[in-house]
């Protein structure tokens, strides 16, 4: 019945004769060098031009500390970067009990639609973060909705504030929910048993349970903050920031040298938080015991109500100031008109590119998906699974976190410097939409590899080994095997990458050109000159694209989880 | 032989499509509605030269100039500040050029030097838009004059453009200086400074937020103005009696380009009748006299309140004058 | 033929010399060498960290050894990677893929791809013998763990390799399919005569499956043999104690042949190692209960402390008089019970047969 395997085994035996040089071998060796090339060009060569030009006086002679000195004494710089801490550390202080208070409500009780609480509390990562300082213009400034709500003037530290809360809240959410969600729920019975009042058990075993959490939700909410440009810019007023001072001097003033300085001021808080959160993310990932029990919350009444009361209030509160920005941008004239009007979509009277910006986010955008998706996704695959990639490994590993710890206006900063050397044989992209595309998945990268390598990581460790020893190359298994089972990370990870290009400006801020102008970028334009009801209606389409986008790609995910069903099924 | 004869060919026709697709980098500090219909008549007039523009507020134009000087990116400069070409015209980086149409350009408005390094298109000056819905509100008179705007009542309640980034805000500040001198002019500001809330970005933001009543005074120009009154905002063009700041918008051909043929014709264009005729859509006062009609929001004496400007003094001062000023109020932005 | 095809037939199948890997500090696997014949099944045995599983991957080429080779029929292969060997293999966890049918994991390394009758054909075969018949169709999911095990070693067995290797198998089984598909995979191997080497931590596995058995500890090899003699004739302390149960005496030196246990002296079938002082070993069911007293060497009497009935025999518990604090297992099987019934507290004779008794030196336990 079974010939072949006697014929077989009379053979040569458990070698073949090598023939030709090992190509699996080869290619394992050479793509990853050829990702970590790709990063270095794109990541870490533009930073160093940066530090070099922090050093350097324009004409290319080293002056030493003498920019850093010049900034020093430069009190409208030194109160930019006190300005930077205070809001930075005054909206951590907000954001962070704010967003655990809205994941332990989610978390850890039986309240009414979670689901929908928890969308509702991701939506600012669809809005460019200059969308909710127009609408807190809207409602708090002078002429706004509820301009009598306040004592003072929305501009300036308290409206810097407020719109740096909305635009961080989501980021602080996410890294609480997950926390929290991971905690054990036996720790809590065992209080419970023991007879811990729900006071005592909240401070015995939630908090310390979280508090990696709660660190790492805090430099998260900090360093966005300290770099984010886009609420300062609208509703900064006279409250100048480091990140706005920035853009000032190279922007501006072309003074890059400064720029390259105050680029470095914003690294290092940066560049710390990132050391400080990475140290403690392999801390809790070891606390975390893989038994742990999540912890199913049961019905109380009284609490449900409570949590939901203020998961309600959370969420009008970010719902109101999407839906302003989304009103202002269909009112003929705040606040003499209040007729309806499609006039402000109309942007053909007002500088930034209008809707051929629009265009350009979007094709920014798809390029940035489909070309990051898979970029991303084979980076982490030779991270994680291409056993001949063992060696370089390490490195691609640090290079693709690399990005998490760089801010994109410093990263765009230092895509001026680089790309735009006159002894860069890469000039030619400057000004251009690949180079903003290139910028714009770096800049994102580790969120997605991060994403990808976790999807990897769930995979059999074994698959790569028996298709080895069935002498499949890896690249089929790859496109038979991994990439069917990660398709739903891998359009997580185009989504993120399309959402991010559609609402980020710090970067590219420093590298559009006039025919590559971004909506994001157009909004600054349109703020800058004034025209804030255009402003809101193309923060309106950004959020509205985002969402589409994001909705369609669920549906498709959810599509190939019902394919992948099929393989489920029993 | 055959071969030689046809790549000679391809080169020529080469070489003739890209005579006939010349594209001219133009670095502008226009406004962005101005920039549609200029582009639009240069190019029905010379279809073989496409313009691609740059726009930035005046400053952040000047900056990009000043430092792309070794290594300039633009080709013509059409519609920028006189004083900031005066600054490039000092550091030599203008190519003097006198357009077809330069004896008919009124002589101040022109560079002094011949041929010129660069040749006016027309005046913006300063105009004060004040909303009057707001001001009823609030029981804020009507500022007649600059010193008005120092009284205590207006505290909070004026913006201004930045001088370092907007054209407009650098011709108030050195019209300031150049009306009252520089001690008095310094003082002033100080006054000034007291009463303002914020500093923006742009020229026309200042008249726009007036507009919006988000600030019942901003310090803007005169084109603004009026079409944000012709839009039907509440606001009033206030012309200040001791006299109005101004600029030239002028255009010039950055020394240095490749086209310059190409450049050379826009840089007549820039200068003819048919573009005057397209600027006296937007400004009252042209650099080629007889074009002008009058405009109603405008007073009828309009051009006379326009204060003596030296171009030479304020292009010489102009670091120093920004200097000053963000020494002054910059850094002291929150210590008020 | 070509002249050295007498020597590379005379060369074992598979054979590693001098293996050494290293994970910084840790000695995985500290200067092994093994060899195997054609057709043979042996079991690498140990308990986890023994460097069984390090050595089966360094086999296999999924890891690089820091000393040593590889031999296959006396050719190098130390440095070839997996694909220029030859084996099939069979991972504790499956490794399915989930995204194909039986049939194509099945097929997965089945070439050239287009013959797809052929390698429908192939297929339907593998699952004949390896009792799922008809499983094509079906997805890995929707399979018992068992039926994927078996999956898995179809696919390991469809492009005839000349070595299968097994990463514990059965490991993430249910005791009762284990047993099942451990016979039959011991029947298999005997039907395709495909040379097979087998990680596991089972001893009663190994013992049962292997026709030889490789008992390793701490990176090293600690005996080679067959099934029976590594259970009877264990030749370290380790080796000892890791299979099967085992009495443990403290004894001390007599004479050459003789030891001291408490106040009794025994009398040993072989010549004590060196030293002075012994663990003396003794398999539960060598311990002999006599049914009456009868002065000869090696005999003893004991207090009976327990009788526990486990099935196929009985445990007992005893106290030997003379040896303070030492307690005697002895496995009885029920033929021997029948003849005289044992309760606890009674005084029974006991005899420790001499042939049955190993000295090991004293040492640190494992």
């Amino acid at each position: 019945m079974l010939n072949m395997p006697a014929r077989r085994t009379d053979g040569a035996g458990p070698a073949r004769p090598a023939s030709g040089p090992d190509l699996e071998a080869l290619l394992g060796r050479i793509l990853p060098l050829v990702w970590v090339a790709a990063l270095l060009l794109a990541i870490a060569f533009p930073l160093m031009a940066m530090l070099g030009r922090a050093f350097l006086a324009a004409d290319g002679g080293f002056v030493g500390l003498a920019h850093f000195a010049e900034v020093a004494g430069s009190p409208g710089l030194v109160r930019a970067a006190l300005n930077s801490f205070a809001v930075s550390a005054a909206a951590t202080l907000v954001v962070v009990p704010l967003a655990f208070g809205f994941a332990f409500a989610l978390t850890r009780t039986a309240t009414w639609g979670r689901g929908v609480f928890r969308q509702v509390a991701l939506l600012p990562l669809l809005a460019p973060s200059l969308m909710p300082a127009i609408s807190l213009v809207y409602l708090f400034g002078n002429q706004g909705l509820l301009k009598d709500w306040v004592g003072g003037s929305v501009y300036g530290f308290w409206g810097v504030l407020a719109g740096e809360v909305f635009y961080t809240f989501p980021h602080a959410f996410l890294i609480l929910a997950t926390a929290l969600a991971a905690s054990d729920a036996r720790l809590a019975e065992a209080a419970r048993v023991l007879g811990a009042g729900p006071v005592r058990r909240f401070f015995s075993v939630t908090l310390p349970a979280a508090r990696y959490g709660l660190v790492s939700a805090a430099l998260v909410v900090f360093t966005l903050v300290v770099t984010d440009f886009g609420v300062p810019k609208v509703v900064g007023g006279d409250f100048n920031v480091l990140a706005v001072e920035a853009f000032k001097q190279v922007i501006g003033q072309q003074n890059f040298e400064r720029g390259a300085v105050v680029g470095l001021m914003l690294l290092v808080p940066a560049l710390l938080t990132f050391g400080v959160e990475r140290r403690l993310a392999r801390r809790q990932a070891a606390a975390l015991s893989a038994r742990a029990v999540p912890f199913a919350p049961s019905r109380r009444r009284g609490v449900d109500l409570a949590a939901f009361a203020g998961l309600t209030l959370v969420s009008f509160a970010i719902v109101s100031l999407l839906a302003v920005g989304v009103a202002a941008s269909l009112l003929a004239y705040w606040p003499y008109d209040l007729s309806f009007t499609l006039a402000h979509y109309d942007f053909s009277g007002v500088d930034g590119g209008g809707w051929s910006a629009y265009v350009n986010s979007l094709t920014l955008a798809t390029a940035s998906a489909l070309v990051g998706a898979p970029l991303v996704f084979l980076g982490a695959y030779w991270t994680e699974k291409l056993k001949a990639a063992a060696g370089v490994a390490p490195v691609l590993r640090a290079f693709a976190l690399l990005p998490m710890a760089v801010p994109g206006l410093v990263l765009g900063l230092g895509y001026v410097f680089f790309f735009n050397h006159p002894a860069n044989p890469l000039r030619g992209l400057y000004g251009g939409m690949a180079l903003m595309a290139v910028c714009t998945v770096a800049h994102f990268y580790t969120t997605a590899h991060l994403t990808a390598a976790t999807a990897l990581k769930q995979l059999d460790a074994e698959f790569e080994a028996v298709a080895a020893s069935l002498k499949v190359p890896f690249w089929v298994t790859l496109y038979r095997v991994t990439l069917p089972v990660c398709t739903p990370a891998l359009i997580d990870v185009a989504r993120f990458f399309f959402v991010s290009a559609m609402t980020t400006v710090s970067a590219l801020i420093f590298l559009y050109s006039p025919d590559s102008s971004v909506a994001a970028v157009a909004l600054v334009t349109m703020d800058d000159a004034g025209d804030t009801a255009a402003a809101a209606a193309m923060a309106t389409l950004i959020v509205a694209t985002s969402a589409a986008v994001s909705l369609a790609l669920s549906a498709l995910e959810g599509a190939v989880s019902r394919r992948k069903a099929r393989w489920k099924s029993r | 032989m055959t071969l030689n004869t046809l790549a000679a060919a391809v080169g020529l026709a080469l070489a003739a499509t890209a005579a006939q697709a010349a594209t001219l980098t133009v670095y502008t500090a226009l406004e962005a509605d101005q920039i549609k219909p200029y582009k639009e008549a240069f190019e029905k007039a010379n279809p073989d030269v496409e313009l691609r523009f740059v726009r930035e507020s005046t400053g952040i134009i000047t900056a990009k100039l000043l430092s792309e000087k070794n290594n300039p990116k633009a080709d013509v400069v059409w519609g920028l500040a006189a004083t900031s070409l005066q600054v490039l015209a000092d550091q030599g980086m203008l190519q003097p050029y006198a357009p077809k149409s330069l004896a008919s350009i009124t002589p101040a408005f022109r560079d002094r030097a011949n041929p010129p390094r660069w040749v006016g298109m027309d005046v913006w000056a300063a105009t004060i838009c004040f909303n009057t819905v707001e001001a009823a509100k609030k029981g804020l008179p009507k500022p007649q004059s600059w010193m008005d705007l120092t009284r205590p009542v207006y505290k909070d309640q004026i913006v201004m453009p930045h001088p370092a980034s907007s054209g407009t805000g650098f011709l108030d500040v050195s019209a300031w200086l150049q009306m009252f001198g520089d001690k008095k002019g310094w003082d002033y500001m100080d006054k000034l400074h007291v009463n303002m809330a914020q500093y923006v970005h742009s020229g026309s933001k200042p008249c726009k937020m007036a507009a919006a009543g988000e600030y019942p005074i901003g310090i803007s120009f005169e084109y603004r103005g009026a079409q944000l009154k012709e839009k039907g905002a509440p606001i009033d063009l206030v012309f200040p009696k001791e006299g109005l700041g101004w600029d030239l918008e002028a255009t010039a051909i950055v020394k240095g380009t490749k086209q310059l043929a190409a450049a050379q014709r826009l840089a007549d264009f820039a200068a003819s009748r048919p573009a005057m005729e397209l600027y006296e859509k937007n400004y009252a006062v042209l650099a080629m006299p007889g074009v002008a009609k009058p405009n109603p929001l405008l007073p009828a004496n309009y051009e006379k309140q326009l204060v003596k400007n030296d171009f030479t003094w304020a292009a010489r001062h102009r670091d120093a004058i920004l200097k000053e000023w963000s020494r002054r109020y910059e850094s002291k932005a929150e210590a008020k | 033929m070509k002249p050295d095809d007498a020597f590379l037939s005379a060369a074992p199948h598979l054979a590693v010399a001098g293996l050494s890997r290293r994970y910084g500090a840790f000695t995985a696997l500290d200067d092994v060498s093994l060899a195997i014949r054609k057709g043979e099944f042996v079991c690498l045995l140990g308990p986890s960290g023994c460097g069984k599983t390090t050595l089966l991957r360094l086999v296999a080429g999924l890891d690089t050894p820091d000393a040593g080779r590889v031999l296959a029929h006396g050719a190098d292969i130390t440095r070839l990677p997996p694909a220029r060997r030859d084996y099939g293999i069979v991972f504790q966890s499956y490794a399915l893929f989930p995204n194909l049918s039986v049939a194509d994991n099945i097929a997965y390394g089945l070439t050239p791809r287009r013959e797809r009758a052929r390698h429908r054909e192939r297929v339907r075969e593998l699952l004949e013998l390896v009792g799922l018949p008809g499983a094509e169709d079906k997805y890995p999911a929707a399979l018992s763990g068992g039926q994927q095990q078996r999956v898995a070693l179809a696919r390991a067995l469809a492009t005839s390799p000349g070595l299968l290797l097994l990463d514990e198998p059965l490991s993430a089984l249910d005791a009762r399919v284990r047993d099942k598909l451990r016979d039959e995979l011991k029947r298999l191997q005997k039907k395709l005569g495909v040379t097979t080497l087998m990680v596991t931590h089972d001893q009663a596995e190994a013992l049962a499956i292997a026709d030889r058995v490789v008992v390793m500890n701490a990176g090293r090899i600690e005996q080679v043999g067959t099934p029976s003699e590594i259970y009877r004739q264990p030749a370290s302390r380790f080796v000892a104690e890791f299979v099967g149960e085992a009495n443990w005496l403290a004894a001390r030196r007599v004479a050459d042949d003789v030891v001291e246990v408490g106040s009794h002296r025994l009398v040993l079938g072989q010549a004590l190692p060196a030293g002075d002082a012994f663990s003396l070993f003794v398999r539960p069911e060598d311990v002999l209960v006599r049914e009456r007293w009868q002065a000869a060497p090696n005999t003893l009497l004991a207090r009976v402390a327990d009788v526990a009935f486990a099935g196929a025999l009985t445990r007992l518990k005893l106290a030997p008089e003379g040896m303070p604090g030492v307690t005697l297992t002895a496995e009885l099987c029920p033929s021997m019970l029948s003849r005289q019934t044992v309760v606890p507290g009674q005084i029974v004779p006991v005899a420790l047969p001499a042939e049955r008794l190993i000295a090991y030196p004293e040492g640190a336990r494992c």
